[in-house]
């Protein structure tokens, strides 16, 4: 064979295996594209808590349909309403939604209960499309993962960062705290009723408001809410001295009006001026550059919330979740699963958090450069995420009812009715009886 | 009533006739039983039906979230609220605040009314005004006054705080003024509902008896407690027995401003049972409280009626 | 001449509906104010009762 045969032979195969690999190619997309537009014309309705990122993704669903043809329709709403039609959909079969947001701690209730579609092997299925690695694995773990079953997706992660007044700091040549304790001794430091100023807010109203913030605290000073076993634990030293803290707090460091603040009403308080520390989630941190909501605007710090002296450094995590309803048919979920993988893809969860979602589930996010620098506290988040806890408020399905005892316990200790040790004692009791 | 219609005329050859005989009463009275079908049916479908099953599942521990483990229980459900001493509690509060709104509500109810007694443009004018707390949504209410009353930047909240009228820690904030701070937020929204009802009572009044007295010199305070007093109390029970059945169920104002607390300073009944049915799931519970709440609703309404009853009575010998 | 206590009493009488009116729908001229105001003016530190 001469030289010139041969290098034609060559030019042939490799002609041959070009044209293979774009009838391949051609024939693969054409099957995505096919089982991408088959869902044309289908709506798909979810709904969603009334948080920063609700508006944003009711935004950005007409890129969905341009994509898929698939319609959805996004209803917003409050905390309480979102549980309670939520569980009366699955209880009653009803399909009002075919999606919904899930709050990290109901993931215990919704595995029990199976109302939601398990997730693992779609996960499997996809996963180089979804960049499993890319997501913190804390918040695949903690926003929809109960004992192995993934119930739900996560979409929206929040860390529980410290935000703080450098000015006020500044003007008491203190250092930011990076303990708890040093937390505490800058709050008593910084408090001074005469100027209206108070060196610490937190929840203290009656219910879930004042259990969750408590538990948060408790967890960073050493306690927790369940044993080892997974049983209740309310009632142990750590936890006392934890709530003892707390108290005092409440009494020296904390607006009056705190012992019946909610979230709104912890939140204000920062904003309008009158607090020098708020442990919070990240979500609200990029309102305090907002000239609209805050009057604080340049004076806020950013940093992680500080953990107790000699402790491991286990940051706070809560967020939400994507959950698909069971009850709806094969097609639906399937869209749903559509739904899921695009809006928690890596571009359109960065246009989410451009937009002002304040939800971050992907590494990548949080060291994109142009995220960086609308949003400069992203490292703290990264920081919180890396080394997150998202049980210290327990994701078992008695939850709610221990939230409750709790929200009791905490609440009637700060308005003075109760001494720590008598309110756990007590709380301990009633939540034994529900296991 | 005395014609006969003889529908039988038809099989006359036949001298048993088994259709009955249609007189124009009985016509009538089918007629207007039919009339009524359709609401009664709604009625026993809307309120009767689920009130036997909201008896029926408070005898059973059942959760909606648990569904396999529901179980009969008995009486047990009932022993547990009881036995609790939030829920005793929960009782005496949501008494305790009935009682009070009521009371307070219809005293200046009646002032109001007997200052709008004259039926000129300018009370009729006004009387339209202080109807507007009545058409806010109960939530809004409650949330309005929470921002309101919030020591550390509600506009009277702030200024009670700064100038020691409430502690620190605000009206709503201290257990022992929580409860009373509600009666008088209640008291701010259904009052002008209250000065509708007894207007309309006092305007029903016969003016001649008043005119007879007022000539024959008596004094304003005494035609007021001799006369108008007596005359209106059928529609001041009335007014108090439609205002009491609301004020028992009292959820949304409590709910929006201190979700029970300080404490247990606010829990009342109805908060209970939302709690019990809408967060845990608890239907056996829910349906307990709720049984309670109707037992002590029907308990006073009854007393209420008789009440009325002999008032118009009374009222009427006059 | 007993004209003149009745024409006080209208008075009074009117007075003190006008004041009731007034406290009575304080709150909702509050909520309709603060409709219009950016939120960190709403509740604001100290309080304003501003426009």
């Amino acid at each position: 064979m001469t030289a010139r045969q041969g290098g034609a032979r060559i030019k042939r195969r490799l002609m041959f295996a070009l044209e293979i690999a774009i009838a391949v190619s051609a024939i693969v997309s054409g099957s995505v594209q096919a089982q991408v537009k088959s869902f044309e014309g289908l709506t798909l309705k979810l709904a969603s808590q009334n948080d920063q990122f609700a508006a944003v993704l009711a935004d950005l669903t007409p890129e969905f349909k341009q994509a898929t043809g698939v319609t959805v329709k996004v209803d917003i709403l409050s905390y309480p309403d979102l549980l309670t039609k939520m569980t009366a959909d699955f209880v009653g079969h009803t399909k009002s939604y075919d999606l919904y947001t899930t709050d990290i701690v109901w993931a215990g209730q919704l595995a029990a209960s199976g109302s939601t579609v398990v997730l693992n092997d779609l996960i499997k299925r996809d996963a180089a499309e979804i960049k499993v690695d890319d997501i913190y694995p804390v918040l695949m773990n903690a926003l929809g993962n109960f004992k192995g079953k993934q119930v739900a997706f996560p979409f929206a992660g929040y860390a529980n960062i410290l935000a703080y007044r450098k000015d006020l700091y500044e003007q008491a040549g203190l250092q930011p705290p990076s303990t708890m304790e040093d937390l505490v001794a800058a709050a008593y430091r910084l408090t001074d009723p005469t100027k209206h100023i108070y060196g610490f807010v937190a929840n203290g109203q009656k219910g879930p408001a004042v259990a969750q913030d408590w538990m948060q605290y408790n967890k960073q000073m050493g306690g927790d809410i369940l044993d080892k076993d997974g049983k209740p634990a309310l009632n142990s030293a750590a936890n006392i001295k934890s709530l003892t803290v707390y108290k005092d707090l409440f009494q020296k460091a904390a607006p009056p009006g705190a012992v019946d603040y909610d979230w709104d009403g912890r939140e204000t308080s920062f904003r309008q001026g009158i607090v020098a520390n708020m442990q919070t989630w990240s979500i609200g941190a990029a309102g305090y550059s907002d000239p609209s909501q805050s009057k604080v605007v340049g004076k806020v710090g950013i940093i992680v919330a500080p953990p107790g002296k000699g402790l491991p450094k286990y940051y706070g995590v809560g967020g939400w979740g994507l959950a698909i309803n069971k009850d709806i048919d094969q097609k639906q979920q399937e869209a749903a699963w559509l739904f899921i993988k695009w809006a928690t893809s890596p571009s359109v969860h960065k246009e989410l958090n451009e937009k002002g979602g304040g939800s971050y589930i992907r590494i990548s996010e949080t060291h994109d450069p142009d995220l960086l620098k609308k949003y400069p506290f992203l490292p703290v988040i990264d920081e919180s995420l890396v080394n997150g806890d998202g049980d210290y408020r327990p994701r078992i399905p008695q939850y709610p009812q221990i939230q409750d005892i709790l929200g009791d316990a905490v609440n009637a200790v700060l308005v003075g009715n109760v001494e720590p040790q008598k309110a756990l004692d007590e709380a301990q009791a009633k939540a034994a009886r529900l296991f | 009533m005395g014609k006969q219609i003889e529908l039988s005329r038809e099989s006359s050859g036949s001298l048993i006739s088994t259709k009955p005989v249609m007189t124009f009463a009985r016509y009538r009275r089918l007629f207007l039983v039919l009339l009524c079908a359709p609401a009664f049916v709604y009625v026993l479908a809307v309120a009767v039906w689920p009130l036997l099953q909201g008896v029926y599942f408070s005898l059973y521990k059942y959760n909606l979230m648990r569904p396999a483990s529901r179980a009969f229980v008995g009486l047990q459900n009932y022993r547990d609220f009881w036995a609790d001493e939030a829920a005793r509690g929960a009782i005496i509060t949501t008494s305790i605040f009935t009682f009070s709104a009521v009371t307070l509500e219809l005293i200046l109810g009646l002032g109001l009314a007997l200052l709008l007694w004259r039926d000129s443009v300018f009370e009729r004018a006004l009387l339209a005004l202080l109807l507007i707390p009545v058409t806010v949504t109960p939530v809004a209410v409650g949330l309005i006054f929470r921002a309101l009353l919030a020591p550390d930047f509600g506009v009277l909240g702030y200024y009670f705080a700064e100038w020691g009228l409430s502690g620190p820690r605000g009206f709503l904030g201290n257990p022992a003024t929580a409860l009373w701070t509600l009666v008088a937020i209640d008291a701010w929204e259904w009052t002008p509902l209250v000065t509708l009802i007894l207007l309309a009572g006092l305007k029903s009044l016969p003016t001649d008896i008043l005119e007879a007295a007022e000539a024959d010199g008596a004094t304003l305070a005494q035609r007021f407690r001799l006369i108008i007093l007596p005359m209106l109390l059928p529609t001041i029970f009335l007014a108090a027995v439609l205002r009491s059945m609301d004020a028992f169920k009292v959820f949304d104002i409590i709910f929006a401003t201190t979700n029970g607390g300080p404490g247990d300073a606010t829990n009342t009944m109805m908060l209970f049972a939302v709690k019990e049915g809408l967060q845990f799931f608890n239907i056996g519970r829910a349906s307990t409280v709720a049984n309670l709440m109707i037992v002590c609703i029907a308990l006073f309404s009854v007393a209420f009626v008789i009440l009325i009853r002999g008032a118009d009575r009374k009222a009427n010998e006059r | 001449m007993s004209r003149r206590p009745a024409v006080h009493a209208l008075v009074f009488q009117r007075a003190v509906l006008l004041l009731a009116t007034c406290i009575l729908l304080a709150p909702i001229a509050w909520l309709i104010t603060t409709a219009y105001k950016p939120s960190v003016d709403i509740f604001s530190f100290p309080p304003t009762l501003g426009l």
